[in-house]
């Protein structure tokens, strides 16, 4: 899978690339400025632009336009500093899919590009499939084995995130965040996190599933399948 | 008080003050002058009355003295010098007495003694004297209504463009991108005083842009370099052969960068709250808003095994949108944080006021300090203590109130949406 990333901020575009890079099978390129964006979006068929709107020489936002224009299964999320509303409503009205407030947590833009090329392609059917875990996106359906396991609003969510980052060490308050969106700053995280996880890990195991989730003391937690 | 009727105050005042010395010094000089011309006439008529003796002799009864001269014979010899005194007469057609000014004499004629009295009536002068104190207090009542009337139309003439101008100002919104139209003055220091208010103007405008601007670009400023290091540490928990103890060094370089943007955005909040940025406003029915909230933290009412009451019915208001919801937001976290497991939550509605309240640790909190900047209500650091202080400025902002108070063990936060009458 493709993915262009246009930031013009180098060390922040290194190392969400390098998360991408890492974690997926991505293959991931860097444009610092508007014309090389612009370039680069007419050379290749990318299937997800990770656009910065404050550019040195341009608007993010004409790129959203251009790209949209081309070719309509490219997915756009935008990610911007400014937490400006009319910025992401015209972002959004020229036809970008999300939009990610900077600073944002690596895990999480992860988790939306994901699930956006999902949505987009329909890569691998509709399912996430870890092992014996299946998840069906289109109607959130959680199968252990092929026997269907009932999971909260929130616990679909919560084993989402975690297999979308599998392998990575996902902190509590990107969890938090996750779950319960941008008020996660002032709320007691930790207790909230753990008895979430808690919850979810008993259904799992006791659906016959492996114990995947690992807990990282004092940080957070793994999905761990290798 | 109105400059109108300060001037006309102080000109009044004056000017009585003014006349009210002037009239009595008027009166004194005026009855001292009288007072000398009698004293002169009686002298002469002494003079005459002595030409009159030596020439003609001495006749008591005649025609010549009249009554106001009286002579008597002394019995025995007495040397008098001519002695002036104030003295009244009873007179006889008018049966009442008068005043007189008298001179009294002695003068030896043909070896008699004689007492000569001159007697002058001061009933004219006295009749004079008042009738041009009244004279006098009349003209000044009428110079002082002219004044008045003059002050009346020097003001509308004058002074008409100042008080147009002002009003201009008084309704002007310094905040709407407008110019300042102000009428010209043909008065100099008017023309100087509307200059110097449009710059003042143009000054703050060009200032609340630049701010504005600044706003915006600290914000992006700071959030840039933070999201560096966030993702930075963040790529840095993922590395295979990190120490246990390094771990927590870098999640909590992590949790600490992610406080401070909290903060920043919050303070951006506050400050585009305070610049007025939030000026478009719609409808909104709070119960809507208070439904969403709700079921955004249902989680976490769930998770603090919450008690949670609702009493919510229709309640519109005018407000930006995005204010309502922070304020609303605020608000219901503010309940959810500062309680404890299986504690209660009550949200109410009645008429223009929104209440919500929680159980919580510890008694009464300190109203005065509640909605001030970074006071906390714990030393939990994890809050940035500017929640109350949004919800404060939200509701000054679109003229709300609310309150604090502390009653059955609850916390209330009591917020009054009908507008404040400024």
């Amino acid at each position: 899978m493709k993915i262009l990333l246009i930031e013009d901020e180098r060390e922040l575009a290194q190392s969400i690339a390098d998360y991408l890079v890492k974690n997926k099978k991505f293959n991931c390129d860097i444009a610092d400025n508007y014309h090389k964006a612009v370039d680069l979006c007419g050379l290749y068929d990318y299937d997800c632009i990770i656009v910065d709107i404050g550019l040195p020489d341009g608007n993010g936002l004409d790129i959203i336009s251009k790209a949209k224009s081309d070719k309509s299964k490219t997915g756009i999320i935008v990610i911007s500093a400014r937490d400006a509303l009319d910025d992401k409503i015209s972002g959004l009205n020229l036809g970008a899919d999300d939009y990610l407030v900077k600073p944002f947590h690596l895990s999480e833009l992860n988790a939306r590009i994901y699930s956006l090329i999902r949505r987009l392609k329909l890569e691998g059917g509709n399912d996430l499939l870890i092992n014996e875990i299946t998840l069906n996106l289109q109607n959130r359906e959680v199968k252990i084995s092929g026997i269907s396991l009932n999971l909260t609003k929130s616990e679909y969510n919560l084993l989402y995130y975690l297999m979308t980052n599998k392998n990575q060490v996902l902190s509590k308050s990107s969890i938090a965040e996750h779950l319960v969106g941008e008020y996660v700053d002032i709320m007691n995280s930790l207790d909230f996190v753990y008895l979430h996880i808690k919850n979810l890990r008993k259904k799992l195991l006791d659906a016959g599933c492996k114990d995947y989730i690992k807990t990282v003391y004092g940080v957070g937690y793994k999905f761990l399948t290798e | 008080m109105r400059l109108l009727s300060k001037t006309s105050l102080l000109i009044i005042t004056v000017s009585i003050f003014i006349f009210m010395t002037g009239n009595i010094v008027f009166f004194y000089v005026l009855k001292n002058m009288i007072n000398d011309h009698v004293k002169n006439e009686l002298n002469t008529q002494m003079y005459e009355i002595i030409n009159a003796v030596n020439h003609e002799g001495v006749d008591i009864n005649s025609e010549f003295y009249k009554d106001d001269v009286s002579i008597r014979v002394l019995e025995k010899e007495k040397k008098l010098s001519p002695v002036i005194f104030d003295t009244v007469l009873y007179d006889n057609l008018q049966r009442k007495y008068i005043p007189h000014k008298a001179l009294k004499f002695t003068y030896k004629f043909e070896g008699q003694t004689y007492l000569i009295s001159i007697f002058k009536s001061m009933l004219s002068s006295n009749k004079l004297i008042e009738r041009i104190t009244v004279a006098s207090i009349f003209l000044v009542l009428s110079f002082l209504f002219v004044i008045y009337t003059l002050n009346r139309f020097i003001f509308v003439n004058v002074w008409s463009n100042f008080f147009s101008n002002l009003r201009k100002i008084h309704r002007y919104n310094i905040n709407s991108r407008e110019k300042l139209m102000l009428e010209k003055s043909e008065i100099d220091e008017f023309e100087l005083l509307n200059s110097v208010i449009k710059q003042m103007v143009k000054k703050i405008q060009t200032d609340f842009t630049t701010l504005k601007e600044l706003t915006e670009n600290t914000s992006h400023e700071i959030q840039t370099p933070l999201a560096v290091i966030k993702s930075k540490a963040e790529i840095l928990l993922q590395s295979e052969n990190i120490s246990k103890k390094d771990i927590e060094l870098v999640y909590s370089i992590l949790n600490t960068s992610d406080r401070l943007s909290k903060l920043n955005q919050t303070l951006l909040m506050i400050s585009k709250i305070e610049n007025n940025q939030f000026e478009k406003t719609k409808e909104i029915n709070v119960k809507e808003t208070i439904d969403k909230y709700i079921n955004n933290f249902e989680m976490l009412i769930n998770a603090g095994n919450f008690k949670l009451i609702k009493k919510i019915s229709d309640l519109y208001i005018e407000i930006n949108p995005v204010l309502s919801d922070v304020l609303i937001s605020n608000l219901i976290k503010n309940a959810i944080v500062h309680n404890y497991r299986g504690g209660l939550i009550k949200i109410s509605t009645e008429n223009s006021l929104l209440r919500i309240s929680n159980s919580g640790k510890g008694s009464a909190l300190k109203s005065e300090n509640l909605f001030k900047r970074f006071v906390k209500g714990s030393n939990d650091i994890r809050r940035t203590g500017l929640g109350l202080e949004i919800v404060k400025k939200i509701c000054d902002f679109n003229h709300f109130t609310v309150k604090y108070d502390f009653s059955n063990d609850l916390h209330n936060f009591i917020v009054d949406f009908s507008p404040v009458k400024e």
